[in-house]
């Protein structure tokens, strides 16, 4: 016996990690690019299977939505599109692959050894019971990390655009 | 025969996790475009959020601390790539390039 979600699982996984493999292999910028929102795509499908269907809409919205955008318009404004990324040395790769190769065999074995006590989970995953969640002030609730978050997006929208604004010397130049 | 794919527990999401982010640290050590080792961090955050959703949803009863941690990366993420584009179009107004084995210098 085997139902169609099993399935499914493998195709998703299949998917992301060879769209992962065209992110970092694939030498123009904006090829690798889309190849992110692919990733990013088959990752919120991970989410519903996962049981996290808030996070899926979160995860379109902001990451493919937002942050894959805006990846796109700082490509297009500094011409990385047209010029391809320089190709780096043959061993550089190769240590690359052999330090990265590296953190997943440790990794994996870390995993495969470590024995996780599965339960079966009950977890009401609705909006209703993530937003008590998030603004519950307890002990058990996380008020105080949103509350840092907020500062920290106010602080990042602030920051930006002191950064990116014209400098003086570009403005008489 | 098909009776050999099972269900696919906690493990295999958290394998799953290890190869994604593998794949983004090797991206991160061999780009030389700024924007190249942005985009290896992003599939690196994305990894460590799906091991915090597989946690959640197998390893805790009755609780959404995983999601909600998740939450907070999608989060951060997104202020990291709004800081890191501002500064790349910046360096690219002054420098002309945006390849990090050649930026060496903070100002001119």
């Amino acid at each position: 016996m085997y139902n169609i979600e099993t399935l499914f699982i493998y195709l998703l996984s299949i998917v992301s990690v060879l769209s992962a493999v065209l992110v970092v292999t694939q030498r123009r910028i904006i090829r690798s690019v889309s190849a992110l929102m692919m990733v990013l795509l088959v990752t919120a499908g991970m989410y519903v299977i996962l049981n996290a269907e808030f996070l899926t809409g979160v995860q379109v919205l902001v990451y493919i939505g937002g942050i894959v955008i805006l990846i796109i318009f700082a490509i297009m404004l500094t011409g990385a599109g047209k010029t391809n990324d320089d190709e780096v040395d043959t061993h550089k790769k190769l240590l690359a692959f052999a330090v990265s190769f590296l953190f997943l065999l440790c990794s994996t074995y870390a995993i495969v050894n470590t024995p996780i006590k599965t339960v079966d989970t009950g977890a009401n995953s609705s909006v209703r019971a993530l937003g008590l969640k998030l603004l519950d002030y307890s002990g058990t609730g996380h008020v105080l990390a949103f509350e840092v978050i907020s500062l920290l997006l106010l602080a990042v929208l602030i920051g930006a655009i002191v950064v990116a604004r014209k400098t003086e010397e570009a403005k008489n130049a | 025969m098909l009776s050999i794919i099972q269900e696919p527990g906690l493990t295999y999401w958290l394998l799953l996790s290890t190869v994604l982010f593998s794949i983004g640290l090797y991206g991160f050590f061999t780009r030389t475009n700024a924007i190249g080792i942005l985009i290896s961090v992003e599939l690196m955050l994305n990894a460590a959020a799906i091991s915090f959703v597989s946690f959640n949803n197998f390893a805790v009863t009755g609780d959404l601390d995983g999601q909600i941690m998740t939450m907070f990366i999608i989060a951060v993420a997104a202020a990291e790539v709004v800081i890191g584009m501002a500064i790349f179009i910046q360096i690219f107004s002054k420098q002309r390039h945006l390849n990090v084995t050649k930026m060496n210098e903070l100002s001119r």
